[in-house]
């Protein structure tokens, strides 16, 4: 089903960006974060939940974000993603470093660069499914590509269902779409939110190989966070999180490998 | 149960603000006018209570002739009565009083007075028992030539003590103001211009040295009762007089107060029904929203044991407890509103002078109204909320998108039907009751079909929006994504907007009948008014008019009360030898030349009405009672100038009622240039400063400028109505964004930018605002047709549509669109994206 190919560059490895000249990842490194910091309020009650993190996306790779609740891998995946601001540190997409963009900037970013699946709602409930696919590339006031538009969805088999309003979908058609909408911009990173929570196993395994074949096929990069080992065997890699540091970084995730490191962090 | 309302109530002040926002100003409306017309009734019985305060008997004729206002009007009566009278026993005085109408001239020659309140003249009595002026300064008139005007009107011309001033009675009098006049404790009587003349100024200019009086008052001796002395006047006053007591006299003055009040107090009411109505819609939808956001919660108090009864009364029991505090705070504003009313007539020249009335049952019935109206208007979300299933708890709660049930459509149905029905049957039998009750089930009809075309009709308004691209597109979408949300927050505006419509349109339709008939029936070049209000002249300027060289024809028209076969008209009277020159009246038979002496032209209505043909003797009697028959010697078709009878000025003169000429129409003879002409009748109107000569332009103009004036005052009395519908519109949008943070977190996320996101919840506001105005504008013209033509002709022979105003209506309503969203479209685009998305 996934095929493993050549060794990947470590994904937890990463340089702090060059002083003076103007901050970029380098080649193969779709985004990197350094020394992020996350802290909610502050003084005795302050909570960490990122607590320094280093970390490169390596470009045209499948990366699972996993560990247990609260530690810390939506809030690392939504800095990543420009829907937050670090407390302190660096996340750099391309030649973009996101603490330094305004809140326009940003939206463009999202918008331009970047592609999101989340765990539900997804959609937009008054636009088809073709409507909500294309509405990044619109709401750049772009024409969609009609070629790359095609293969998308051909890729997620929602040819027949265009014409569709969410309602009129099942779960996992709609996050089909979902997919379809985060891959139409060939966007330089996918970010994918726990994607198959809400789906029952065999279609939540067809949503995963959606995504690998993204990846595989279409050369797109993916982050998804996600706590269940079975939805990380489909990654390249796999990073775990505990208490706002990388704790491991398991290549070529199994089921059993992946479980092996998540108990090793209760002991 | 109460503890989950009271802290709902807490937890959703911002939601409930303009809900309580709708009340308060539908209240405070209804306080204001409640309590204004109030303070307007008992102003003027204590002014007319002040007027008569010691009169103990009044005489005057018995004989009556009522007025186009309904008004009774007396002739005068022999004056040597006044001196019988007071040498009776018990007697302690008796004054001739002599009354008219009379016009003072201001320093810069303008007229004072005459919209609204009347411009009297009347006797100076020097007993105070009787006369309730008193001079402020200077002293009362005693010469033929002296008067004393109210204090009011002196500031208002620029009149001083000494100064002499012209005043038409309504032959020019130059008069000295010898003394300026304070009625009881103010200033003035209600706005009314008073002239006072000495009895023997009042004699020469008034009555026309006849020694004749319009009445005698009477102060009784101590000691001697108000009948007692009723009765002793009797015995010597002739058959044809009228002997009442004071306090009879008082009660038919309050009377006329009560017939004033009567109109002024139910057009006023209606503007307050409006607002409450629009807040209504605007209540209905807050709670429908309300509910509909909590249906999870109602089911989860079902789920863990609450009965129906107990969500019902949840709801109701919120709505209670907003309807009160709004209420009580509606009082308040309207207390406030009541007191810019007052400021707003007394600017009119309405002024009683006195405090508000608060009237505590008034104000008591207010509250109860508004928290009754807001309960029952919560009362259908409340019964949905109790329906919901402790399942509804459970499952996805899906975008509701019931358009119209079939109950609904059948009511629509039924509505429809009968409003085309009356409105057919109106049109066609000229009956505006009909009409106006066809309007009415129509303008329901459409509240209650809204849901069944809010979805296609916003969907086709939206389409410009498409060229918006993907934002407009959205906006098109959430505006109709809810069908019933979008009509019933776009009903409150489109009955507000009907309204409106409605006004505008009859006023440009008046207009254009005005043109119509000045250019199909008028067949003079110039007319000369009296300018003023209900100011007269004397017949003799119009035959001076028709002596100049540069003139063809020119013919006055005035009216004369008559009794005419046994009922009390008022006669059109004019010159017939001059009618024919200057107006084109569609004699059927006969000829208007043809009158002369007791004779009269009718219109063919009134023909048929009476079975009247040319030749017919006809039963008249004047005010003086003088009686005879007249006989037809005319029939007309065309009313558009003349009224259904016709009369010789000459005729009906001298019989006990002033006949004098509002307007002249003037025909040039050919070759006389406009210019030559306007400045030859100018000269020949000089001694009466009031008089315009305009042409047919000006004249048509003047009268516009009087309707558009009304419609000022009626769009003002509707600005609340609309301001609470677009408070409502506000309230709906700032719901559903509410309702939609996870929409438009996610939109946001993907890469909405604010200022995009700003665009859509401001479009979508622009697509219900338009729906809703041009829903009203679509009644409003229909409606002002359906009255149009049920009108029957006259002062509405035509129907125009004011597309330039009416563009500009809907104008107003897209840009109000936009305001009502600039609240909603700010916090939407406001909001963080990750707590929309983190937001379960």
């Amino acid at each position: 089903m996934h095929t493993q190919t050549t060794a990947p560059p470590p994904p937890h490895t990463s340089t702090p960006p060059r002083r003076g000249g103007r901050p970029a990842t380098p080649p193969g490194v779709a985004a990197r974060v350094v020394d992020a910091v996350k802290t909610y309020g502050s003084g005795p009650t302050a909570v960490h939940a990122l607590a320094g993190v280093s970390l490169d996306v390596p470009a045209g790779r499948f990366l699972a974000v996993m560990g247990p609740s609260g530690s810390g891998k939506s809030t690392l995946m939504h800095c990543l993603a420009g829907l937050d601001t670090l407390t302190s540190g660096h996340v750099l997409i391309g030649d973009a470093d996101l603490g330094a963009l305004r809140e326009k900037q940003l939206t463009r970013l999202r918008r331009d660069r970047i592609g999101f699946v989340f765990q539900a709602f997804n959609l937009i409930p008054t636009l088809t499914a073709r409507e909500n696919i294309e509405l990044p590339a619109r709401l750049a006031g772009h024409r969609p590509d009609e070629a790359w538009f095609r293969q998308v969805v051909d890729t997620v088999g929602l040819a027949n269902r265009l014409g569709h309003r969410p309602s009129e979908l099942s779960g996992g058609q709609q996050q089909r779409v979902a997919v379809a909408r985060a891959l139409a911009t060939r966007p330089e990173l996918i970010f994918a939110d726990e994607p198959t929570g809400n789906l029952d196993s065999r279609t939540g395994t067809e949503i995963l190989s959606f995504l690998r074949e993204a990846v595989e096929a279409l050369g797109q990069t993916i982050v998804m966070v996600t706590h269940d080992p079975v939805a990380a065997t489909f990654a390249h890699d796999a990073v775990i999180l505990a208490d706002g540091r990388i704790v491991d970084h398991v290549p070529a995730p199994t089921v059993d490998s992946v479980l092996d490191r998540l108990k090793a962090l209760g002991d | 149960m109460r503890k989950v309302t009271l802290s709902n109530l807490r937890a959703h002040k911002r939601r409930l603000v303009s809900t309580f926002a709708a009340v308060a100003l539908g209240v405070a409306f209804l306080v204001g006018v409640l309590v204004q017309t109030a303070t307007l009734q008992t102003g003027f019985d204590k002014l007319f209570d002040t007027e008569s305060a010691s009169v103990d008997a009044v005489v005057r004729s018995d004989r009556t002739l009522s007025d186009q206002m309904d008004d009774t009007i007396r002739p005068r009566i022999d004056g040597g009565l006044v001196d019988r009278v007071r040498a009776l026993p018990g007697v302690a005085d008796a004054q001739a009083d002599v009354r008219g109408k009379a016009t003072i001239i201001g320093k810069d020659g303008d007229a004072l007075g005459g919209f609204g309140p009347p411009t009297l003249a009347m006797t100076w009595i020097d007993d105070p028992a009787l006369n309730p002026y008193r001079i402020a300064s200077g002293r009362a008139p005693t010469g033929p030539d002296e008067v004393a005007i109210d204090a009011t009107s002196a500031d208002k011309g620029d009149l001083a003590l000494g100064d002499t001033a012209t005043i038409l009675t309504p032959d020019p009098v130059q008069a000295t103001i010898v003394g300026l006049a304070h009625f009881g404790d103010q200033d003035s009587q209600a706005g009314v211009t008073a002239t006072i003349f000495s009895p023997s100024g009042a004699q020469a200019h008034l009555a026309g040295g006849a020694g004749t009086v319009d009445r005698i008052l009477v102060d009784a001796e101590p000691g001697t009762s108000q009948a007692t002395l009723v009765h002793e006047i009797e015995r010597v006053a002739p058959k044809d007089t009228q002997v009442i007591t004071g306090e009879a006299f008082r009660l038919e003055n309050r009377d006329a107060v009560d017939d004033v009040m009567g109109f002024l107090r139910p057009a006023l009411l209606s503007f307050a029904v409006i607002a409450l109505l629009v807040a209504a819609f605007s209540i209905y939808n807050t709670f429908a929203i309300i509910v509909a956001q909590r249906t999870r919660e109602a089911a989860m108090l079902r789920a863990i044991g609450a009965t129906r009864g107990q969500t019902l009364r949840a709801v109701l029991v919120e709505a209670l407890l907003v309807g009160l505090l709004a209420s009580a705070a509606g009082v308040g504003i309207g207390i406030g509103v009541a007191a810019l009313l007052g400021k707003v007539l007394s600017s009119g020249g309405l002024s009683v002078g006195n405090g508000l009335e608060l009237v505590p049952a008034t104000l008591l019935g207010s509250i109860a109204l508004g928290t009754v109206v807001t309960a029952l208007c919560a009362l259908g979300p409340a019964v949905r909320a109790s329906r919901v299933t402790p399942m509804a708890a459970l499952r996805e709660t899906a975008v509701d998108r019931t358009g119209a049930t079939f109950g609904r459509l059948a009511l629509g149905g039924l509505l429809s039907a009968a409003a085309v029905g009356l409105v057919l049957h109106g049109t066609t039998s000229e009956s505006m009751a009909s009409a106006a009750g066809g309007v009415g089930a129509a303008v329901v009809a459409l509240a209650v079909l809204g849901p069944a075309f809010a979805g296609p009709v916003g969907r086709f308004l939206g389409f410009p929006l498409r060229l918006r691209g993907v934002t407009g597109d959205l906006a098109r979408q959430n505006a109709v994504r809810n069908p019933r949300r979008t009509s019933s927050s776009s009903t409150a505006l489109m009955i507000g907007v009907a309204v409106v419509a409605l006004f505008t349109v009859i006023g440009a339709s008046l207009r254009s009948s005005l043109d119509h008939t000045i250019n199909t029936s008028f067949g003079g070049d110039l007319v000369a008014t009296a300018g003023t209000g209900d100011a007269t002249f004397d017949p003799s300027i119009a035959r001076s008019i028709a002596d100049l060289p540069q003139v063809s024809g020119a013919a006055g028209f005035g009216d004369a009360p008559m009794r005419i076969d046994g009922k009390d008209e008022l006669v059109g009277v004019s010159d017939p030898k001059q009618v024919a020159k200057v107006l084109d009246l569609g004699v059927t038979d006969g000829r208007i030349e043809d009158m002369t002496g007791a004779s009269l032209a009718v219109s063919t209505k009134e023909a048929e009405d009476n079975g009247w043909k040319v030749g017919s003797k006809v039963p008249y009697q004047f005010l003086d009672g003088t009686k005879g028959d007249a006989t037809v010697r005319a029939i007309f078709a065309n009313t558009d100038f003349a009224p259904d009878l016709l009369a010789d000025t000459t005729f009906t003169q001298g019989h006990g009622a002033p006949v004098e000429d509002f307007m002249v129409a003037v025909a040039l003879k050919p070759g006389v240039s406009l210019e030559q002409g306007r400045s030859a009748v100018e000269d020949a109107v000089k001694s009466v400063p009031t008089i315009d000569v305009q042409d047919k332009q000006e004249f048509a103009d003047a009268i516009g400028a009087q309707v558009n004036q009304i419609l000022v005052l009626v769009y003002g009395m509707l600005a609340l109505s609309i301001v609470i519908a677009l408070i409502g519109i506000a309230n709906t949008l700032s719901l559903s964004t509410f309702e939609r943070t996870r929409e438009l977190g996610l939109l946001r996320a993907i890469g909405q930018g604010r200022s995009q996101t700003r665009a859509m919840v401001r479009w979508e506001s622009v697509v219900i605002a338009v729906f809703g105005t041009a829903l009203g504008l679509a009644t409003g013209i229909v409606g002002a047709w359906a009255l149009v033509r049920s009108a029957g002709g006259g002062e509405l022979s035509q129907f125009a549509i004011p597309v330039g105003q009416l563009t500009v209506v809907l104008a107003l309503g897209a840009l109000a669109g936009v305001g009502a969203a600039l609240r909603p479209a700010a916090r939407a685009a406001k909001l963080d994206p990750l707590q929309a998305i983190a937001t379960a």
